[in-house]
């Protein structure tokens, strides 16, 4: 039987199960942190009782699910009773735990089809060892540094024990290290690192009697936070699939590759078939995929490294009958094209014919596969492949080559950049853009540069070579130091990190929006600006919003990608913090609270008009080589609330740099200014201003608040000339110095009309404390140019906050363009 | 003009000369002649194939004969063959002369003469060429300078009377010839003789004669320049006169001219007279039935019949116990095993023991303890949290393969062509302390071919064929080694993916030239667009007919057991320090190839051989040997060793900051574990691939560490350790002693220590006191510091 995931929305239910907290007045209390909960899984048509630990848990109410019928019973404080319905797929899951402070960051949980076991200690030594069956999963942790767990189970001779544990993949901490030893205290086995850092033994049992499974940590660590799952099994299990992608809708037949799989009345020799390599590492079966099933499945219920959030769309589980769990299968929607066992040199190329994709495999160390393909001059072509974000060990390498294979003409390497910081999005997988110089025949090449001197049949790769058809994944991540989930409070504002994986050429703009929010919370559109990365969304809860827990929904929109301009932005979280050894991982929703009352909040706005002495109220218009002034207004909510607010800005496109700005104590209101470069694309854009200050507390001390402006959308149009202070300009002038500031206005785009350049700084044109400009208009083809600048003796002393040069070009009698250079002027006495 | 026609002098001329530049030497100490770092490293020769039956031949010094070319006066002379190998002899291109890299006082010359085109135009074209004057010969500031007759800061070196003076004004005067493309090239060199057995307190006169390729030589002894491995045993003058001393054993004198060299071997031994020396070949007849068919036994039985040594005993069975659990296993044997092993009557227990050994995992620890030595496994530098878990898995992954007996040629090359992470591939941890080209040749060459060539990175090695061409190309094969991703907080980024680059060069920091990747020594590899050229190497090394790669291993494995190697040190392997015993060297290679580089099966031949079954306390007819392993050589066991040991006697393990309780020091995963102890008792930081960083020396601070150890008194006092469990077990003082004694020194006390251990006992009130006082002695003997 195949059965598909039904992981689908559960959060109605758990929105039910919430309904009380509604009518609850929830306290200012931090978020809750869910760090384990253990057992770390459950199986399917049986109820276990969890314990979760964790942070800020004291008022818990429920564990929420993505897997639609699973259901929470709270028994006590940190103990839950979870029920899993008979007929639910097994898989990864998450969980979230949710109270009257909010909710948590989710954790991985196992929904399984074996019987499950909890650790008992003592079982620190072989002769300690606790005994269990085999086919049995057992929970447990390596609870202290230098902790180590011993399992005894017997076996018959013959038997093919499969010895897995499931650690990283399930949010642990634990870097498990697996031993296995036959009666006598003779190590047979170890292994750290099969999945991953996920251990897994290979076990043929070369004797009847009794065998020990240790478990401990590389590195001698431990805490509650190192659990795990350790299978001891017999049953089936399937590690990948041959190939590892198929057509969109369309049947297939699929070789599934794993251990003790039923053996396959109907296998056929095919291409697949490797004879020169060992085939005893795996059993081998071949099912058929109907084309009901080809098709994409979200969540997918495994867990996804940040880089693999695009095999959202593009990949469905597949479940072997009687098997641990599902293997994930790729989708596409172009042919696909097996690899053959002979493709291992220029002369024997595989033909190809864009737009294709091919599944193969590197099996051994130094394989080349190449492929010859047709394409004609000034033909695009985007070859991208997939190892690392397929769970395949390699790290390949893509050369396209003339038609003989001697002159490399392209080499595409990996996308190592991290543009999630502690959510870390670089992988090992090669792309590019191709252009084909000369009608003919070329040879594309692909190898894996980590094969080392062993064969592995787990090298699977997909090799994609399609016309450049701009595409993009979004995710979205709370936006907090620990892992946190997304708390709104009250009459504030919660923002998230958007990252942005642009594919295929795509450097369009993309505006993200949010649907089916909660009543009560609100989540404005913003805009990833073109070849922008990184953004950021920004979620507010009204005054009077009842205490609720919802899901934030999200997608973004681009009318520049094709085929599909809309994209569902996927949640993920960061399991753990810290570099280098913090990771995160995508989730299956992005659950929101609304918890709590906000003792502040900002409000930003970057359209404020200025007054300008010639030219009356100008709305502003942003181009490159121009200012972006943000005014913030302080609600002070708190009436002894007079502390200093600073400011910074957030998500801003990498090219525009950074600002910061302090509205002095018991001021309301303050301004941020960016200098948008000129390089900088003409598209719209988003961005945040985060605030930081000091708040009273009741206990007459001080607490460091930090919260988030509404997002800023702005509007970067052409520019019709470039202001330019002279790098050589005066930077330092005494009180009642009169100075002379050169500065050039180089037009652009062809405009010829007058412009007019003021001192100004912002909200102000001309009449600034303490300062005077005397404007210049340039008319004609002047571009060059003096403003005197008379320093009055009331001037502030210091540096001059965003102090610039501000021009107003002219067209047609009307103040059309702005343009703006910041002048670094320090008054002394 | 000469004054003198070439070839009016003789020996007495060059004798002059030498003479000289010794005294001028003496005057000038910082000139120092190129031999200083051989005289310090070069420990052993070979004698290969001496034949016995001219044993005890008496050589009187003879002269050589009259150097040809100072008869022959039209003779062409040119700067390559003739000036360059004066200069060499001279000392002037010295590394303490004009040979080092800054010159001296404006002139540089290249170090040892190596770049003749250098070397010309630095005397003929540099400064004006106020160096030379061909109008007037004698006038040349090279001679004046050289003859002292204007004011020099190395001295006299020549005397205007010496056949090389001659030479020397002869090429200026013939106009000062360039070095040209069909100038005869030096072939060769040969020695005369090249292998003698020598009486103690006698001499010998070497002569040394060049053949070039037209076809025509000349003797050039008096240019050649010398240096003898074993001054002590036989010393060696300028001139090629080799004078031995009163010491026994195995001398090489090193000639060379130009870039030729060539080995004199000596053999000096034991015994001095016909008679002694049949007596000691009865004794050896009367050995050699009791040896068994091993090559190991017979290439060393030859040995002494060569050098008439006479073997010590085989060691006792409990002696052999210790020594090779020690040995394999780096751990002491238990009471329960000695009762055993002592109990087991058969014939083949020692190689059952073996065996046994080398099938527990403390055999895998151990030696993985001295791989990750040489492969720099290393901790140090960064923070240790976030890199621990790389040197573990290395660590263990090194430990693994020596636990399934992963053939030694496979073992190299899964480094060597290591790509990818630490997780996915350990041995590329491997490549993040080894970072750069100096690094990568120097590592791997000292490693695993066993080639110390440092030195031709900057020069032509002085005493070995490698130049820098030889080293950069060895260089170029890592060339292409890229790095990516990696986390960095301070030099060496930890967790970094090694890959194949799609390009990187390396230059000849002379010519400039781009190098191919090519063998040591060899022509450059045929590599394809995407072929890694480390694979290349790879194969070049583990190939069966490589000169190095297996003798390196059985080498180093042969010092392991044996307490020195053939070739010793392990990792200098080079024509001017040959191994003690090549045949020896060459079967132990041989057999190692044919079993497919197994690694068990070679340390069964080591350990199963009638040598290492010696006892190591000499006799009379061995006593001074130190070459020819005919007794076992004593050596103090290695830090990690000792603790484990004190923690094995005393029951009480050691707590490591960071490590699970119950790892043993031999397991640890790196050298920064926190362990005074270890520190103080040598242990290495891992810093170079030469095992000689492991220091074994004496030192105060050891003899202070075992007397105010925290950590050894604790586990004395520990009470759940033994010297607690010791004091309130109720046995009479004797049988406690002999407890103690069996279990510190795995053997019963003698009659007399028995006696006075339990006289100490008796006269202790405190009994636990007396206890920790009898073990903490015991302890601190050198039979129990020392592997014998």
């Amino acid at each position: 039987m195949i059965v598909r995931s039904r992981h689908c929305e559960s959060l109605a239910v758990v929105v039910a199960c919430l309904a009380m907290l509604a009518g609850r007045t929830a306290v200012a209390q931090s978020p809750p942190v869910l760090n384990t909960v253990f057992p770390t899984g459950g199986q399917v048509g049986q109820s276990v009782e969890v314990t979760v630990s964790g942070s800020n848990l004291q008022s818990l109410r429920t564990l929420h699910c993505n897997v639609s019928g699973v259901r929470c019973e709270r028994l006590e404080s940190s103990r839950f009773r979870l029920t899993i319905p008979a007929g639910t797929p097994p898989g990864l899951c998450d969980f979230w735990a949710v109270g009257d402070n909010g909710v948590s960051a989710p954790r991985t949980f196992a929904i399984g089809n074996r019987a499950e076991q909890v650790e008992t200690e003592p079982n620190e030594t072989i002769s300690a060892a606790m005994s269990v069956p085999i086919d049995v999963v057992i929970n447990g942790w390596i609870d202290k540094a230098g902790d180590s767990d011993h399992f005894r189970f017997g076996a018959k001779q013959g038997q093919r024990v499969v010895i897995e544990c499931s650690a990283e993949r399930i949010d642990s901490r634990l870097r498990a290290v697996l031993e296995i030893f036959d009666s006598t205290g003779r190590r047979l086995a170890v292994n750290r690192g099969y999945f991953g850092i996920d251990p897994l033994i290979d076990f043929r049992v070369p004797a009847d009697g009794s065998y020990v499974v240790k478990i401990q940590d590389l590195t001698s660590s431990g805490s509650a936070e190192h659990c795990y799952r350790l299978d001891i099994d017999t049953g089936p299990r399937v590690a990948f699939s041959v190939p590892s992608v198929i057509q969109r809708g369309k049947a297939s037949r699929v070789a599934l590759y794993g251990w003790n799989l039923p053996a396959a009345s109907d296998r056929v020799a095919t291409p697949m078939d490797r004879a020169d390599f060992d085939s005893d590492t795996f059993d081998r079966v071949e099912v058929d995929i109907p084309d009901t099933l080809a098709h994409e499945s979200w969540p997918l219920p495994v867990r996804l490294q940040p880089a693999q959030a695009v095999l959202d769309g593009a990949s469905f589980p597949f479940h072997l009958p009687g098997s641990h769990a599902p293997v994930v299968i790729g989708i596409t929607d172009v042919p696909v094209v097996l690899d053959g066992a002979d493709n291992h040199s220029p002369a024997s190329a595989r033909e190809i014919v864009a737009p294709c994709e091919v599944s193969g495999q590197l099996v051994a160390g130094d394989e080349r596969d190449w492929f010859a393909i047709p394409a004609r001059r000034g033909e695009v072509l985007f070859i991208e492949a997939f190892g690392q974000r397929i769970r395949s060990p390699v790290d390949l390498q893509i050369s396209v080559l003339d038609a003989l294979g001697e002159r490399e003409l392209a080499q595409f390497g990996d996308e190592v950049r991290n543009i999630g910081g502690a959510f870390p999005t670089g992988h090992l997988d090669p792309a590019g853009r191709w252009v084909c110089p000369a009608d003919g025949r070329y040879l594309i090449a692909i190898r894996n540069l980590m094969g080392g001197l062993q064969a592995d049949l787990r090298r699977t790769y997909r090799l994609s070579v399609r016309r450049e058809e701009p595409d993009f994944q979004l995710v979205a991540i709370p936006h907090r130091a620990d892992p946190a989930g997304l708390n709104v409070q009250r009459g504030g504002r919660e923002i998230l990190d958007l990252l942005t994986f642009r594919r295929r050429g795509f450097d369009g703009p993309i505006r993200v929006s949010a649907q089916d929010l909660p009543a009560g919370v609100e989540c404005p559109d913003v805009w990833l600006g073109p070849r922008v990365d990184r953004g950021t969304v920004v979620v507010s809860a009204d005054r009077n919003a009842s205490a609720l827990f919802g899901e934030l929904k999200l997608e973004g929109v681009s009318d520049e990608a094709t085929p599909t301009s809309r994209h569902s932005v996927r949640g993920g979280t960061i399991v753990r913090s810290g570099t280098p050894n913090g990771w995160g991982r995508i989730t299956s929703q992005m659950p929101l609270a609304v918890a709590g009352d906000a003792r502040l909040q900002i409000t930003a706005d970057g359209h404020e008009t200025v007054d300008h002495h010639l030219y009356g109220k100008l709305q502003v218009r942003h181009s490159p080589g121009g200012v972006l002034d943000v005014a913030i207004q302080v609600e002070r909510r708190d009436t002894g609330h007079q502390a200093p607010v600073k400011l910074i800005g957030v998500g801003l496109p990498e090219s525009i740099g950074n600002q910061t700005a302090v509205i002095p104590a018991g001021q309301h209101k303050g301004y941020l200014s960016f200098y948008l470069p000129p390089t900088l694309p003409v598209g719209r854009y988003s961005l945040v201003v985060r605030a930081e200050t000091t708040l009273p507390t009741p206990d007459q001390k001080t607490e460091v608040v930090v919260v988030h402006s509404n997002p800023v959308t702005f509007d970067v149009q052409p520019a019709a000339f470039l202001v330019e202070v002279d790098p050589f300009a005066v930077t330092r002038a005494k009180r009642g110095e009169t100075i002379q500031v050169g500065y050039s206005a180089q037009r652009l785009n062809g405009f010829i009309g007058k412009m007019h350049t003021e001192l100004a700084a912002p909200g102000r044109v001309t009449d600034i404390e303490g300062l005077r400009g005397r404007g210049e208009t340039f008319t004609s083809q002047t571009d060059k140019g003096s403003l005197q600048i008379i320093i009055n003796d009331n001037a502030p002393v210091g540096r001059q906050t965003f102090l610039r040069l501000f021009t107003v070009g002219v067209l047609e009698d009307e103040p059309i363009y702005h343009g703006s250079s910041f002048l670094a002027l320090e008054i002394v006495e | 003009m000469f004054q003198t026609p070439i070839g009016d002098s003789g020996r007495k001329g060059g004798k002059s000369a030498t003479k000289l530049k010794l005294e001028a030497q003496a005057k000038k100490p910082c000139v120092k002649p190129p031999s200083l770092a051989l005289q310090a490293s070069v420990r052993l020769m070979l004698l290969s194939s001496l034949v016995i039956a001219c044993a005890f031949v008496a050589q009187a010094a003879e002269p050589p004969s009259e150097p040809s070319q100072a008869r022959d006066s039209s003779r062409v002379i040119h700067f390559g063959t003739d000036v360059v190998p004066i200069l060499t002899k001279l000392g002037c291109n010295g590394g303490g002369c004009h040979g080092k890299a800054t010159g001296q006082n404006g002139f540089k010359l290249s170090l040892f003469g190596f770049e003749p085109d250098v070397d010309y135009d630095a005397l003929v074209t540099e400064s004006r060429g106020r160096r030379l004057s061909p109008a007037a010969p004698d006038r040349s500031l090279l001679l004046l300078k050289a003859t002292s007759r204007v004011p020099h800061g190395g001295g006299r070196r020549l005397d205007e009377s010496s056949d090389d003076y001659r030479i020397l004004r002869g090429w200026i005067a013939q106009g000062a010839t360039a070095p040209r493309g069909d100038d005869p090239q030096l072939v060769r060199i040969e020695l005369s003789p090249r292998e003698q057995i020598l009486r103690t307190n006698s001499s010998q006169q070497l002569r040394v004669t060049a053949f070039f390729s037209d076809e025509t030589s000349r003797d050039v002894t008096h240019q050649a320049v010398y240096q003898s491995n074993e001054p002590g045993l036989a010393a060696i003058d300028a001139d090629g006169l080799v004078t031995t001393s009163s010491q026994h054993g195995l001398v090489a004198v090193m000639a060379r001219f130009g870039e030729q060299l060539t080995t004199f071997h000596a053999a000096v031994p034991f015994v001095n007279d016909s008679a002694k020396m049949a007596a000691v070949q009865t004794r050896l007849d009367q050995l050699d039935p009791k040896l068994g068919a091993s090559s190991i036994d017979r290439l060393l039985l030859r040995q002494w019949r060569r050098l008439g040594v006479v073997p010590s005993a085989p060691a006792d069975d409990v002696t052999f116990l210790r020594r090779v659990t020690i040995d394999i296993c780096g751990t002491l044997p238990t009471s329960d095993e000695i009762t055993e092993y002592l109990a087991d009557t058969r014939s083949d227990k020692r190689a059952r023991l073996i065996d046994r050994l080398l099938d527990r995992p403390e055999y895998a620890s151990y030696f993985a303890l001295k791989w990750s030595d040489i492969l720099q496994n290393r901790g140090a530098g960064y923070s240790t949290s976030k890199q621990r878990a790389g040197t573990t898995l290395f660590a263990a992954w090194i430990r693994d393969s020596l636990a399934a007996n992963q053939p030694y040629d496979q073992f190299v090359s899964e480094i060597l062509t290591a790509s990818g992470g630490q997780n996915e591939n350990p041995p590329a941890i491997w490549y993040r302390a080894v970072r750069k080209s100096p690094e990568y040749v120097e590592s791997v060459a000292q490693a695993f071919l066993g080639i110390r060539i440092q030195c031709a990175q900057c020069h032509h090695h002085p005493t070995e064929r490698w130049s820098q061409s030889d080293y950069f190309g060895l260089a170029a094969n890592f060339s292409r080694v890229g790095r990516k991703g990696g986390f960095a907080d301070a030099e060496v980024p930890t967790d970094e993916i090694i890959y194949l680059k799609k390009r990187g060069d390396v230059v000849h920091p002379r010519t400039g030239a781009i190098l191919k990747p090519r063998p040591l020594g060899g022509t450059e590899f045929s590599l394809g667009l995407h072929d890694d050229p480390r694979s290349s190497l790879a194969r070049w090394m583990t190939g069966r007919d490589n000169p190095f790669f297996a003798r390196t291993m059985v080498n180093r494995m042969w010092a392991h057991f044996l307490g020195r190697g053939i070739v010793h040190p392990i990792d200098d392997a080079r024509s001017t320090n040959p191994p003690s015993n090549p045949e020896l060297l060459d079967a132990l290679a041989q057999d190692f190839v044919a079993s497919g580089f197994d690694v068990k099966h070679l340390i069964r031949a080591i350990a199963t051989s009638h040598a290492y079954g010696l006892e190591s306390v000499p006799h009379a007819g061995n006593a001074g040997d130190t070459q020819t392993f005919a007794r076992f050589y004593p050596r103090r066991v290695t830090a990690e060793v000792l603790l484990d040991g004190i923690s094995q006697v005393l029951d009480v393990p050691t707590t490591f900051p960071g490590i699970a309780v119950g790892t043993r020091a031999i397991e640890l995963p790196d050298e920064n574990v926190a362990a005074h102890f270890l520190d103080v008792f040598g242990r290495p930081a891992r810093m170079s691939a030469c095992e000689c960083e492991r220091v074994d020396a004496p030192a105060l601070t050891q003899a202070l560490e075992l007397v105010n150890s925290a950590e050894i008194q604790r586990k004395l006092t520990e009470k759940t350790g033994y010297a607690q469990r010791l004091a309130v077990s109720g046995k009479p003082h004797a049988d406690l002693a002999t407890d103690v004694f069996l279990r510190v020194l795995a053997r019963g006390p003698r009659p007399n220590e028995l006696k006075v251990a339990v006289d100490f006992l008796a006269s202790e009130p405190d009994r636990a006191e007396a206890c920790r006082s009898l073990l903490w002695s015991l302890l601190a003997t050198n039979e129990f510091l020392f592997n014998h």
